[in-house]
């Protein structure tokens, strides 16, 4: 192909304040239809809007974490549409003046290098309310209506889908990081609009490009990327022209479909929202909101790599979650072997019984303090390496601690010198033929012996101890 | 003609109970005829009157409101009391909430005759762009009342309430209560919540009472600038309370104050409003007042300036109004949501409003807002900083109301750059911000009143009513 | 700000951003009106607003003393209209929910 791919992601975040940005109205996608409204969110004539102080904190708390500067006197604008889902008939947003400009975040790119895409802006909106098409009718629920978003315009910096889908998901990892968003793009709380164009290669102008909406998954970010590449090359390839176009994807055919083109019917007549004060910062608020920023994922595979000696695939996969990597450190902390083992344990065993039963880190059966037990288990050989792996799935099957499964099974490793070598000695005895062979050079059968034993011992003979012992008896 | 501190005090000293006022009330409204009212409350109010005769009984007035008879203007929202903004858009809007200023009024007890009649949206000089009806002068029932608020002066004029809040966004208040001969006074920008105040244009409107004298406006005033943290532009100051200072002032008060004259503005007026207007400067110098020249030198740009910016403003406010969610909505239109809204819109909005909304929907529109609404801001900042020059040599200033008084009915120009020219005198003060009363002065060659506007600095709202009132209190 | 001209399609156009509806027999009479006024407004071309910034708000002119408390909201939850309430300026509803009985196109 003989284009360059420019992509650039506009992604809207629901913040997770308790009420609405302009009004008192819980923020609920449980509760009843329009039960959660109220004069302000329904837009009733008189009504006036009053900015939601947690939604600011959200928000410049995000443009900080994205490296942005902190704009300390932003403004709101009125966007004007009309839309049922929308009753002011305007959306309250940022245009000249949003609260962060310029920032950036660190992807790794397709060959693994660490790349930056840049942020132009992040500003703070209102959602929607959403509505239910019928035959002929549709009905609409202000539920949602107010609720406060930030749009997060990145710049055209992204090359392909992988790195599209690296991003977004960066994005995700760092909103969820700050407490700012669920960031569960089911539940609509994380949304993706990709904006794309391609150019031949050594073009320093970009090309027209068209918008692709209603991608609530990382996949489909990745799909709807990889056909607008093929569709767009195809048109300019046959010397046609891309149009300038909001496309809808659907994941189950992987195409997309014109949603609108865009004309010069699209006016939204900005202008600064008059019923709300410009929003000022002072340089305190932004150093205090700074401070309080917790560790975000990048920092933390720094410290996770040095701290815990773990390579950068561990460190990169515990942090993917705050939740997982909180899991992670409270297991290495209470382990006393090497960090790099609890790495393992819940990378394989513990993600692997978590994927499959569908739960998530935070609700694991198995809690952190477990998991460490049961290794340590294994380091001071209370129990074998082997039969750790089913020690924990009871563990997790039956939600019981280390101790107590070890119990339930049976399977304490008898370490007591006296007792395996009385079982040994009877081990010994019942092949009385076999050791006579090894003895007189048959050294193979030492295996053998081995095997006899530990099945005596019910498999919790200490191998170790067996060693030696064994040794002891047959060669000493 | 009695004012509310007058009534005040005869509750106060069980000369008159509070439902013999709001009978009495009741009964000018009939006897005057003048359409003044949208929604007439009798039954509500003689119920809301006995509940505050009861306290009153008890424990003497509250407040200076306590038992005394009201009206809103129809823009004000009221609880499950229909609230049309003079439109048929919201012909039968019953709000599920209160606004401010229903909330303050019912907290002091005072007693609400009704909803009084506009102009649609507060847009319009002469009360007749609405399907309710012109309302007529008092006066002389040929003349109009005034717009917007035309309902709440006539009906303070006609005596059916002794005071009423109306709204001024470029001077609907002072002007229906300058044609009416009493008090209009608008307060500073952001003095006054607008929370329940349907919008007209957000940065211009502001809540503003009419009443018989200016001692009146302290009994109101102190009852609505309690900070409401609902509207964030309402200041948090704490609210004006000066009924004692203006129950004591005295004309002496005016010695030495400085007055701004506006070069030009009085010039332009109509001969028999400049001739009282130069008695009512003349009084002012005889009570010791000194009279300062200044200059306002945009300020004749003001009413380009004003219709950019409210109607740009207006377009956007308005937009809610589109028959899904409340108000009239053609049920017949049922070819997609878009047709739902054009019709329900058209049909609703009268042609005013329409006119303001296409100009304003323009203003703002991709390729024009710089050359109009950003231009005008652009204008508004330098009448603003006129206004600041100017009084940095006076304490007030000293303006017509309007080049004219109350003309006939159906008088009003085809023209309407000439209709617009009606509140020449009074958008300059919304555009800055500022506070500014009109006060009833002489009669004009029409016999009708004329009078005088004094325009006070920023949140130096306690100042200009206190100057108003020594005024008022003259010999 | 040059001379503009309405035209019928100018005020077409601008009508049908407000959703507005102009009567074929109207659109003159309302074309008509916005030149009057441009050419009125025409004048604002006289100030000379070099270096001017835009006044949107005279609050923007005082925000000291806006700003000397909180105009922020704390994120504290309250009570809600009830549904009722809510729909009863409605013209239509249905289980609980604002109904439009048209199909309302995609945005």
């Amino acid at each position: 192909m003989n284009y360059e791919v420019i992509i650039g992601l506009e992604i809207h975040a629901q913040l997770a304040t308790k009420t609405k940005a302009w009004c008192s109205c819980e923020i609920s996608t449980k509760a009843f239809e329009n039960t959660k409204v109220c004069p302000v969110c329904s837009a009733q004539p008189g009504a006036l809007p009053v900015l939601n102080e947690k939604a600011v904190e959200y928000a410049i708390s995000s443009a900080l974490a994205l490296n942005c500067k902190i704009n300390p006197h932003s403004s709101f604008d009125r966007k004007n549409y009309f839309y049922p889902d929308l009753p002011k008939g305007f959306q309250i947003t940022q245009f000249p003046s949003p609260i962060g400009t310029d920032g950036y975040i660190s992807i790794k790119d397709s060959n693994g290098n660490e790349k930056k895409v840049g942020i132009e802006r992040v500003q703070m909106e209102e959602d929607t309310g959403k509505s239910t098409h019928m035959a002929g009718a549709s009905l609409i629920n202000l539920n949602r209506c107010g609720t406060p978003l930030i749009e997060i315009v990145g710049k055209p910096d992204i090359r392909d889908a992988k790195e599209a889908s690296e991003y977004y998901k960066k994005i995700q990892s760092i909103l969820v990081y700050l407490g700012v968003s669920h960031g569960n793009m089911q539940e609509g709380n994380l949304r993706c609009d990709v904006n794309l164009s391609l150019r031949k290669k050594g073009d320093t102008k970009f090309g027209t490009r068209t918008e692709v909406k209603n991608l609530n998954s990382f996949k489909s970010v990745e799909k709807a990327i990889e056909h607008e590449i093929q569709r767009q090359a195809a048109l300019l390839d046959s010397g046609k022209k891309v149009e300038q176009q909001t496309l809808l994807f659907n994941i189950d055919t992987g195409t997309t479909k014109v949603m609108r083109t865009k004309s010069n019917a699209d006016d939204y007549r900005y202008f600064p929202e008059p019923d709300l004060l410009p929003l000022i910062v002072s340089e305190a608020q932004i150093k205090k909101l700074k401070e309080n920023l917790p560790e975000l994922p990048d920092a933390k595979i720094k410290r996770f790599m040095q701290q815990y000696s773990i390579p950068y695939y561990d460190a990169d996969v515990l942090t993917s979650s705050k939740e997982l990597a909180q899991y992670f450190e409270t297991a290495a902390g209470a382990y006393k072997g090497e960090a790099k083992k609890a790495s393992n344990w819940i990378m394989v065993e513990l993600l692997k019984l978590i994927n499959e039963s569908g739960s998530d880190i935070a609700k694991s059966p198995v809690p952190a303090l477990e998991l460490a037990n049961l290794l340590n288990f294994v380091l001071d050989d209370t129990i074998s390496g082997k039969i750790a792996k089913d020690v924990m799935q009871k563990m997790y099957d039956e939600r019981i601690s280390a101790a107590k499964a070890i119990e339930k099974m049976g399977v304490k490793q008898i370490s007591d010198t006296s007792a395996l070598e009385e079982m040994i000695k009877k081990t010994l005895t019942e092949h009385a033929a076999e050791v006579d062979r090894y003895r007189k050079g048959e050294v193979k059968l030492y295996g053998f012996l081995v095997g006899q034993t530990m099945k005596n011992t019910k498999g919790q003979g200490n191998p170790k101890l067996i060693n030696d012992i064994l040794k002891k008896l047959l060669d000493g | 003609m009695k004012d509310i501190y007058t009534l005040h005090t005869e509750l106060k000293n069980k000369k008159i109970s509070a439902v013999e006022a709001v009978k009495d009330c009741l009964s000018k409204l009939k006897k005057s005829n003048c359409n003044s009212f949208i929604s007439v409350l009798e039954d509500k109010a003689l119920v809301d009157a006995q509940t505050s005769q009861d306290e009153i009984q008890k424990n003497g007035p509250k407040n200076y409101l306590h038992g005394v008879p009201y009206s809103l203007k129809d823009l004000f929202i009221t609880k499950d009391i229909r609230t049309t903004a003079g439109s048929k858009i919201l012909y039968n809007y019953i709000p599920p909430y209160d606004g401010y200023m229903s909330e303050q009024f019912k907290k002091a007890g005072g007693v609400l005759v009704g909803k009084v009649g506009c102009d649609q949206f507060g847009m319009g000089s002469t009360n007749e762009n609405t399907p309710f009806g012109v309302v007529l002068n008092p006066l002389n029932k040929d003349y109009v009342a005034g717009g917007s608020s035309g309902g709440s002066a006539a009906s303070v004029a006609e005596g059916s309430s002794y005071f009423s809040i109306g709204t001024d966004t470029g001077g609907s208040t002072r002007l229906p209560a300058n044609f009416c001969g009493i008090v209009g006074y608008k307060p500073s920008y952001g003095r006054v919540s607008r929370y329940g105040q349907i919008a007209y244009g957000s940065s211009l409107d502001q809540s503003a009472p009419i009443a018989k004298t200016v001692l009146d406006m302290g009994c109101i005033i102190s009852n609505i600038t309690e900070k409401d943290p609902r509207d964030t532009t309402n200041v948090p100051l704490p609210k004006i309370e000066i009924v004692n200072d203006l129950v004591n002032m005295k004309a002496s008060y005016l010695k030495g104050k400085k007055i701004g004259l506006p070069a030009g503005f009085i010039d332009a007026c109509d001969a028999d409003i400049k001739k009282n207007l130069l008695a009512a400067i003349d009084e002012f110098k005889k009570l010791g007042a000194e009279m300062v020249d200044v200059t306002l030198p945009n300020a004749k740009y003001c009413v380009s300036t004003y219709y950019l910016i409210a109607t740009s403003e207006a377009s956007a406010n308005l937009a809610r109004f589109d028959g899904i969610h409340y108000g009239h909505r053609d049920m017949k239109a049922k070819d997609g949501i878009e047709q739902t809204y054009v019709k329900s819109r058209t049909q609703g909005f009268g042609e005013e409003v329409k006119r303001r909304i296409i100009l304003g929907t323009f203003s703002l529109s991709s390729g024009y807002q710089d050359q109009y609404f950003a231009k005008a801001c652009k204008v508004r900042r330098k009448i603003y900083n006129d206004f600041q020059t100017a009084f940095k040599s006076c304490d007030v200033i000293f303006s017509p109301v309007c080049a004219s008084n109350a003309f006939k009915i159906g008088q009003s120009d085809n023209d309407p750059i000439k209709m617009y020219m009606n509140d020449l005198y009074t958008i300059p003060v919304n555009l800055a911000g500022l506070p500014g009363i009109a006060l009833p002065y002489g009669k004009g060659a029409n016999q009708l009143p004329t009078g005088f506007q004094l325009i006070g600095k920023t949140f130096q709202d306690a100042e200009l009513l206190k100057i108003a009132r020594a005024f008022e209190v003259r010999a | 700000m040059s001379e503009f001209i309405v035209s019928k399609e100018t005020v077409k156009h601008v009508a049908k951003l407000a959703r507005l509806e102009i009567a074929e027999s109207e659109v003159a009479s309302f074309q008509q009106h916005m030149q009057k006024i441009l050419n009125y407004v025409k004048e604002l071309d006289a100030v000379d607003t070099n270096g001017i910034e835009p006044l949107y708000s005279p609050v923007y002119e005082n925000l000291d003393l806006y700003y000397k408390t909180s105009p922020l909201r704390h994120d504290e939850i309250q009570a809600s209209l009830e549904v009722d309430a809510l729909l009863k300026n409605a013209p239509q509803a249905s289980q609980g929910q604002f109904k439009v009985e048209a199909v309302i196109e995609e945005e």
